[in-house]
């Protein structure tokens, strides 16, 4: 608008600077006009007075003076000329075409006002006539006045003569004036164009308010762009306030999400999620343990491609077949293809969205190593048989004996003592396995303690020796004694170490083969450490169960050792109780030959005692 | 008199002899071993009329002795009472197939034994399995 403003102005002034220039050039051609006019008036009318009046008025044929300088004079202005006698009778006249001779008054009789010159009015066209007159004289005296008149104006404005100059002054003008506005235009076109972007930009951002300046232009672009920059600069600033504000909650999010890795990567489990299509989108650490495969493998991937349990991908693609409605949580166990030795359990919890409870968005799936929660499941329940089992021996003893004397009145004397002990020995016999498993109860729940006192140790293990000689005879096993005469007293719970070494004992019958010899050693090391020590000459133990032989419920899987009783608790509890007392326990066999087991321990347990409590 | 003949196999010294006391009270000609392997060698030396065994023995289990005496004597019928325990699913398995293999529970009454034994004998023609030792 602005720009168009200023090709008016531009436009108008042109137009006014050339009608300048035309009404200057009329002016001067009118001057000239007049002062031709005047000339060539002046001129006629002085030859005519010098004529005589014959020469002006000829007899007819003749031509006049009038006539012929008219036609040699041949101006445009001429209007008339006409010769007039005193008293101003026209006696002679020479009109030019389309005019009319005005009205005139006769000059004065005063010499001096014969000549002269005034203007008049064409009656015809009220053109503006420039008249002059001069007497006519015959023999020096007045013969009459002679007129001659020139229009005061040329017929059209302006002058054929001068229309090149004037229109060559008139194109310069226009150069001048429109080429540089043309010119300014063009430059200036880039200009506008930002400003007009700028305002857009303003009124997008809202809020702005730049008034437009009247006339725009340089300033209204300076205004704008000032106010631009001002706004862009805040802009930036506050571009840069959030980019800081998200970096930092980045940040603190990838710290948080770090710390949510580790603790999920800490998890004995292996967890994964996936999204409804069932593509992971989530697994930790164990993954790899578990599943074989590595996070990098599983996220962002589908199943069928890295999962090659049947069950687990069945599993595991169910939501997508499924869609929709929320699943219950549903779990699989299973024996992965590469470890046939272990169990897998994986549970699958649904997780519904968050916006709609109804609509799930995917699943949790925990995986977890069950191997050994079963291998402590199975040997549990074979510990109860094998518990039910062992009972069930002395029972049978003891229900048998009992039938015999109910059932035969006159036996003899010394058949009934033999029953009466075998009951008796069986029943000790059921009391101490019911014992041991009492004791491994209470060590279990933390409820058994030790009481020590001074016992002597020699009368320990011979009243140990004394209570297995039915026992080794029965089995047609020895028994030696190897006590060393001086062998300390020592601080410990009696009751405890009887049912070690009553442990240890048993098992060296049992595991004996009949004709066999069992030895039962004790000797102090120094002034502080007592061995004790029990050999078989037995079935032996292989080297891969000497080591488990102290594990709770072991039993070897050798068929020796499966032909005789036995639940897997004596040598667990052995073990326990000489832990108590901080003693040492060891076995060392050989397969088919000899088993010997070693306890060692202090035999001044004051200061134990003081380490126990501090 | 021509008393039936059992040998008995048991690592249990106490209940190995309350059998015998009880079964010599009954009549019945006893031998007592101690293992599997014993009461092989004593039952292909001289056959018994009937052969009472544990399961659980040293050297070789009761079940053991089944299946080596089927397969040592292939044809041959034996009478054979199994003491078990209810825990105890494996010997009855492995020994189903074989005739004349009769099981009694732990803990052991004696007299359902002397009622089974009095039975098996009445009802069977198996005296003199023995005279061809």
């Amino acid at each position: 608008m602005k720009n168009g403003r200023l090709g008016l102005l531009l436009i108008a002034v042109s137009i006014l600077v050339i009608s300048l220039m035309v009404w200057l050039l009329h002016a001067h051609q009118l001057r000239v006009h007049r002062d031709q006019v005047r000339i060539l008036g002046v001129t006629l009318v002085r030859a005519l007075s010098g004529a005589a009046l014959a020469q002006l008025v000829p007899e007819s044929g003749g031509s006049s003076l009038l006539n012929t300088l008219i036609s040699v004079q041949r101006s445009d202005a001429y209007a008339y000329g006409v010769v007039l006698t005193k008293s101003g009778t026209k006696v002679f006249e020479n009109v030019a075409p389309g005019s009319i001779v005005p009205a005139a008054d006769i000059p004065p009789a005063d010499p001096s006002a014969w000549f002269g010159e005034h203007t008049l009015t064409s009656p015809g066209d009220d053109r503006e006539i420039r008249e002059f007159f001069g007497p006519v004289l015959q023999r020096g005296e007045l013969a009459g006045f002679v007129r001659v008149g020139f229009y005061a104006r040329p017929q059209s404005a302006l002058l054929g003569s001068d229309t090149p100059y004037a229109s060559a002054m008139a194109l310069l003008v226009l150069l001048f004036t429109t080429l540089p506005y043309l010119l300014f235009r063009r430059e200036l076109r880039p200009l506008f164009q930002i400003t007009s972007r700028l305002s857009e930009i303003e009124q997008s951002y809202g809020g702005l308010t730049t008034d437009v300046l009247p006339g725009g232009g340089m300033r209204d672009f300076m205004q704008r762009f000032d106010q631009f920059t001002q706004v862009m600069q805040t802009k930036v600033r506050d571009q840069e306030e959030q980019r800081l504000a998200a970096q930092t909650t980045s940040q603190l999010l990838a710290y948080k999400q770090k710390k949510m890795d580790a603790i999920f990567d800490a998890i004995p489990e292996a967890l994964l999620v996936i999204d409804e299509s069932s593509t992971p989108s989530y697994a930790n650490l164990k993954i790899e343990s578990l599943l074989g495969v590595s996070r990098k493998e599983v996220i962002g991937i589908s199943p069928q491609q890295w999962c090659s349990n049947k069950e687990v991908l069945a599993l595991l693609i169910r939501l997508r077949s499924h869609g929709g409605p929320v699943l219950n949580a549903c779990s699989l166990v299973y024996v992965p293809e590469e470890h046939s030795d272990r169990k897998i359990s994986a549970v699958a919890y649904p997780l519904s969205s968050p916006n709609a409870q109804t609509k799930m968005q995917g699943m949790l799936i925990v995986f977890r190593d069950i191997s050994e929660e079963q291998q402590a499941r199975q040997a549990g329940v074979e510990f109860v048989a094998h518990v039910a089992h062992e009972l069930k021996t002395p029972l049978s003893g003891i229900s048998a004996y009992s039938e015999l004397l109910f059932d035969y009145a006159g036996l003899d004397e010394k058949t009934r003592v033999t029953a009466v002990n075998a009951i008796h020995e069986e029943a000790v016999h059921a009391a101490a396995l019911i014992n041991n498993l009492l004791n491994i109860s209470k060590l279990e729940t933390g409820a058994l303690s030790i009481h020590t006192k001074r016992v002597n140790m020699s009368d320990l293990l011979r009243e140990a020796a004394e209570n297995m000689r039915t026992n080794a005879a029965a089995r047609n096993v020895s028994l030696v004694l190897d006590i060393a005469p001086d062998l300390s007293s020592a601080k410990l719970d009696k009751d405890m170490i009887r049912i070690a070494i009553d442990n240890l004992l048993g098992n060296a019958f049992k595991y004996s083969n009949p004709g066999g010899t069992v030895t039962l050693r004790a000797e102090n090391l120094d002034d502080l450490q007592m061995k004790i020590s029990v050999r078989d000459q037995g079935i032996g133990i292989s080297p891969e169960d000497c080591a488990k032989v102290f594990d709770k419920y072991y039993r070897s899987g050798d068929n020796e050792v499966a032909t005789r009783s036995g639940h897997g608790l004596g040598l667990f509890l052995v073990k326990q109780i000489v832990e108590m007392h901080y003693g040492t326990i060891s076995v060392s066999s050989e397969l088919g030959k000899w088993t010997e087991f070693t306890i060692q321990f202090h035999t001044q347990t004051q200061e134990l005692d003081a380490s126990a409590t501090a | 008199m021509n008393a039936k003949r059992i040998l008995i196999a048991d690592d249990e010294p106490h209940v190995l002899r309350v059998i015998e006391l009880f079964l010599r009270r009954e009549g019945y000609e006893i031998e007592a071993v101690r293992d599997g392997q014993q009461a092989l060698e004593s039952i292909l030396r001289r056959p018994p009329d009937l052969l009472i065994t544990d399961v659980n023995m040293p050297r070789m289990t009761g079940t053991a002795l089944c299946l080596e005496l089927k397969k040592q004597l292939p044809g041959r019928e034996f009478r054979i009472i199994v003491i078990t325990s209810m825990a105890e699913s494996e010997p009855r398995e492995l020994v189903a197939d074989m005739p004349g293999v009769s099981f009694i529970e732990k803990p052991l009454s004696m007299r359902s034994l002397v009622a089974m034994l009095a039975k098996l004998f009445a009802t069977s023609p198996a005296k003199g399995t023995s005279s061809d030792a």
